[in-house]
């Protein structure tokens, strides 16, 4: 049977990934940015080196140059997340425009992150949030949540791949979705 | 299938989303009349959604820690940035207590000055001036350039000595934009944004000059031109969730639109802007370009109204340009309505005003119109020298390659000298080759 009533035990990668902060309205000058930088890292790491790719001290030094170009914006920020993660996109796609005069550049690195859409910040958020959740979920559960919504495969190949019933495996999906339901629920409520 | 409270479990909806799909979900009676089963329904779909991320399942881990050398450099950069910036209130403050002539001279007596506080402060300065004493503003950031020009990369970094130098460029641009320059206000824009590519990371940056570029493309009648630039800009500022720039994207757009002809559309702009929240002296541009638009479209009363409450808000914060350029639009409607005579004396102590304030290229405009308002009048001698009048001051403000608008004070001035000149005459050079005049107030940021 599934065991899904207890949390597993959270991994690193997991703890690690902090609860982004709500954006505020914020006079450049008044914030603090060295509070700032702890509180978005996790966030604006998760943009160059998930979705863009930059290895992570790349992604570091990327990251003090927005935070820099954010301090001398001169003008109100009305919302400093939007503003971080926007600025950590055009600085990464810049990376990889510097990279590729002397190396080959990701295939996609233009489309990693839609220039055009308003919600990357919350998006990326979201996919952080829902990572850490499938942190907590036993590791057939995530299995099969990866081989059914990730890789698309129907039921019926996840039944063969984890050596189980088609009605078992149905089963499976439908309350491993629910599960990873209820454990990011429970972190967005924490978090807000 | 159901809970006791009448609603789908959840781990129905699921079943029915991954064996139905979408469509029959959509189809469902009940999902379709039941809000919470809706927002489950959303929610389940949203989450398997994220599940085919490939970000949710990237192996990348990241080290949870934050770097202590970055967060060493972040504080100590913001500590200097205070501390510069506190050190450069009083030298401006200092500065500013002398006469315009002798800024340069103290600058030069003080080579502390020379930080990027103070440029800083410097660009502050020059915004806030921009309205009351546009001169003065303009030479403020003269001095902020000169200081930006020589800061050292060795002290500030590269990036950040390029992004200053652009940051002053920029409103360097505006300055020159705002007291009629538009040649040496584009030369100053093309600085800016060649800071700005210098820096790597500034699109953000680039986007503001953008909005300047598009607000000089429309007084040179580049409206393509300008209106490309304003929906790029646009989309650096969605992006950026930066609501206050997309509303200066959207005036500037709007005056490309008024100066195209097409003031209904102009006008819808402004009204969605309107009915935001902004700032009072955002709301007495807005009133007045809205007046603008009304007396383009014969509304006189409407215009009347918008002019008064522009005059109004202008009055009480102190923004004389702004006056000055709504009682202008406001001696057009009386043009219009035949009240010459009011009309004339409006539009010289108009014309007072603007050559106070060093607007050249207004000023000549405004010159115009008061030709108009003599012919009206039948006071043809005083005609032939306001078209002189406009002429120097067209070639002054750089506008001596807009050959339309030079012929067409040219044809005024035959036709005063001929006698020929007239009322129809008169509204036909305008309407053909003529922009229609004033320039809408607008702020570039």
């Amino acid at each position: 049977m599934l065991e899904q009533n207890t949390l597993e035990a959270i991994s690193p990668a997991a703890a690690a990934e902090a609860p982004v902060p709500a954006p505020v309205p914020a006079e450049v000058a008044e914030v603090d940015l060295g509070v700032m930088y702890v509180d978005y890292r996790m966030l604006l790491l998760s943009v160059a080196c998930r979705k863009f790719r930059v290895p992570e001290s790349e992604a570091e030094n990327l990251i003090q140059e927005v935070f820099l170009s954010y301090l001398q914006a001169g003008t109100r920020i009305e919302n400093a997340k939007a503003w971080l993660v926007a600025a950590m996109c055009n600085a990464s796609r810049h990376y990889w425009r510097a990279q590729g005069r002397t190396e080959s550049l990701p295939e996609d690195f233009e489309e990693r992150c839609d220039p055009m859409s308003n919600a990357v910040a919350e998006r990326v958020a979201q996919e952080m949030t829902v990572r850490q959740a499938l942190g907590y979920l036993q590791p057939r559960c995530r299995q099969t949540l990866y081989l059914h919504y990730f890789e698309g495969r129907s039921a019926g190949d996840v039944a063969r791949e984890m050596e189980t019933t088609n009605r078992y495996a149905e089963k499976l999906i439908h309350n491993c979705l629910k599960r990873a339901r209820e454990i990011y629920l429970s972190i967005t409520k924490v978090t807000r | 299938m159901m809970t006791s409270e009448g609603h789908y479990d959840e781990e129905v909806l699921i079943a029915l989303l991954d064996e139905g799909g979408d469509e029959a979900l959509d189809r469902d009676p009940h999902i379709a009349a039941c809000p919470a089963c809706s927002k489950t329904l959303a929610s389940v779909r949203e989450l398997a959604d994220v599940l085919k991320s490939p970000d949710v399942w990237n192996g990348t881990e990241i080290s949870p820690e934050p770097n202590a050398n970055v967060l060493a450099f972040l504080t100590h950069a913001q500590s200097d940035f205070r501390a510069e910036d506190a050190a450069a209130e009083t030298w401006v403050h200092e500065l500013l207590a002398q006469s315009q002539e002798a800024w340069t001279p103290a600058l030069h007596a003080h080579p502390e000055w020379r930080t990027a506080g103070m440029v800083r402060k410097l660009l502050e300065a020059s915004y806030r001036a921009i309205e009351t004493a546009p001169p003065e503003a303009l030479e403020l950031t003269a001095l902020s350039i000169e200081i930006a020009e020589t800061l050292p990369p060795t002290r500030y970094g590269e990036s950040t000595a390029a992004r200053l130098r652009g940051h002053a460029w920029r409103e360097r641009a505006y300055a020159l934009y705002f007291t009629g320059s538009y040649n040496e206000a584009l030369c100053a824009v093309e600085r800016a944004r060649a800071a700005f590519k210098e820096c790597g990371y500034a699109e953000f940056d680039d986007a503001r000059a953008g909005v300047v570029f598009a607000l000089i493309c429309a007084e040179q009648e580049r409206y393509s031109e300008g209106l490309a630039e304003v929906h790029a800009a646009g989309d650096i500022f969605e992006h950026y969730r930066s609501r206050e720039k997309f509303s200066a994207v959207k005036r500037a757009e709007a005056t490309n639109l008024y100066l195209l002809h097409r003031y209904r559309d102009a006008l819808s702009i402004y009204q969605v802007l309107d009915a935001e929240p902004v700032s009072e002296d955002v709301r007495a541009g807005l009133a007045q370009n809205i007046a603008a638009c009304y007396r383009e479209l014969g509304d006189f009363e409407a215009a009347g109204r918008y002019f008064t409450l522009a005059i109004q808000i202008g009055s009480k914060h102190g923004m004389l340009s702004s006056i000055a350029k709504t009682r202008w639009q406001f001696g057009l409607v009386l043009l219009a309505q035949g009240r010459d005579r009011e009309a004339l004396d409006l539009l010289c102590e108009v014309r007072r005003d603007l050559v106070a304030a060093g607007r050249a290229h207004n000023v000549a405009e405004v010159t115009i119109d008061i030709a108009e308002a003599l012919v009206i009048a039948g006071r043809m001698q005083q005609v032939t020298d306001a078209c002189r009048e406009a002429l120097d001051y067209f070639a002054s403000a750089g506008m001596t390659t807009s050959e339309s608008a030079m012929s067409a004070l040219g044809l005024l001035r035959e036709a005063a000298i001929d006698g020929r000149l007239d009322k129809k005459a008169v509204a036909e050079i305008r309407a053909t080759v003529i922009k229609p005049r004033p320039s809408l107030h607008l702020y570039a940021d």
